[in-house]
């Protein structure tokens, strides 16, 4: 396995799956903060209607999006 | 100075009447009421820019806006003032090409280079996105009626505050160093009767022009309370 540590194969193996399970928690958090900022984009174009509104609202959702792919890209690759 | 007797009709606000209420043929533009843009912006063109950082008349709401209220001036801070964190974007952005140069990443499987590879990109976007979402939406708004600051405190917290244009005592601004004459911004001071006694419009740009937009109204108001039609 390139970029391996050179350890017993099942400590390795052990390692990586801990690091596994913070990689997740860290992404699992991540998605907590872009639904956040869904909901921080809805509060700013509620209190000033323009001509970006939709565009910003579009670009929030395909951040949270793309967390939530590279949350399961994550879950399926580690 | 403004003279208030003159006819001015970049100032007059027109609408068609209707047949029966006015006596006039419908289609006939009635005369509702006079003045609402000061002199220094009435011939401006509205700003269609969307990422302008000062708009005449912009084509926006704000949520405790009037029916009738119009909107004269928008600002934000100036555009220079996002090259800090533009930059330091542009740094994030091209720091994971050097990731292999870093000892503790090459301990890593590949398939988790991978992941955080694209969790830097991701962490990036956010950041941009939130130093965007921040600029954009923290605006100082100018109606006809008063002056409204729109601030967002990190993540979810806002706080709008606003004053009639008669609680207006003084208006100061402040302009300096290279970059703030250079571009021609500052920070315009207000300092009002009313319960928040400072509105700061910082980094704005124009402060000069906006600090006689501000002054105009101020002799409106005054106008219009002498004549009796304050609203």
């Amino acid at each position: 396995m390139p970029g391996g540590i050179g350890l017993p194969a099942g400590f390795e193996g052990g390692i990586w799956a801990i690091a596994k399970i913070f990689v997740l928690f860290g992404l699992l958090l991540y998605l907590v903060f872009a639904v956040v900022v869904i909901r921080e984009v809805k509060l700013m174009t509620r209190t000033v209607t323009g001509r970006l509104d939709s565009v910003v609202q579009v670009v929030a959702w395909v951040h949270f999006v793309l967390t939530v792919g590279i949350f399961l890209l994550a879950l399926i690759m580690l | 100075m403004m003279d208030n007797q003159a006819p001015r009709p970049d100032r007059q606000d027109v609408r068609p009447s209707k047949q029966g209420t006015s006596g006039q043929e419908p289609g006939v533009l009635q005369q509702v009421h006079p003045l609402l843009t000061p002199e220094s912006v009435a011939n401006e063109k509205p700003t269609g820019n969307p990422f302008s950082a000062y708009m005449v008349r912009p084509k926006i709401r704000f949520e405790t806006q009037d029916r009738e209220e119009k909107v004269i001036l928008l600002m934000r801070r100036h555009v220079v003032t996002n090259l800090r964190w533009i930059l330091i974007a542009a740094f994030l952005s091209v720091i994971p090409a050097f990731f292999e140069f870093f000892p503790l990443f090459g301990l890593f499987p590949a398939r988790f280079q991978i992941i955080f590879a694209a969790m830097w990109y991701l962490f990036t976007t956010a950041y941009i996105f939130e130093h965007f979402l921040s600029w954009y939406y923290n605006v100082y708004i100018i109606t006809d009626e008063r002056i409204v600051d729109v601030d967002f405190y990190s993540i979810l917290y806002k706080k709008v505050s606003d004053t009639k244009i008669d609680n207006i005592q003084d208006v100061t601004f402040v302009t300096g160093g290279a970059l703030r004459t250079l571009f021609d911004y500052g920070t315009i001071y207000i300092q009002t009767a009313g319960e928040m006694r400072e509105f700061d419009f910082e980094e704005v740009p124009h402060p000069d022009r906006v600090a006689k937009v501000l002054n105009e109204l101020i002799l409106e108001e005054e106008q219009e309370r002498l004549e009796g039609r304050v609203r």
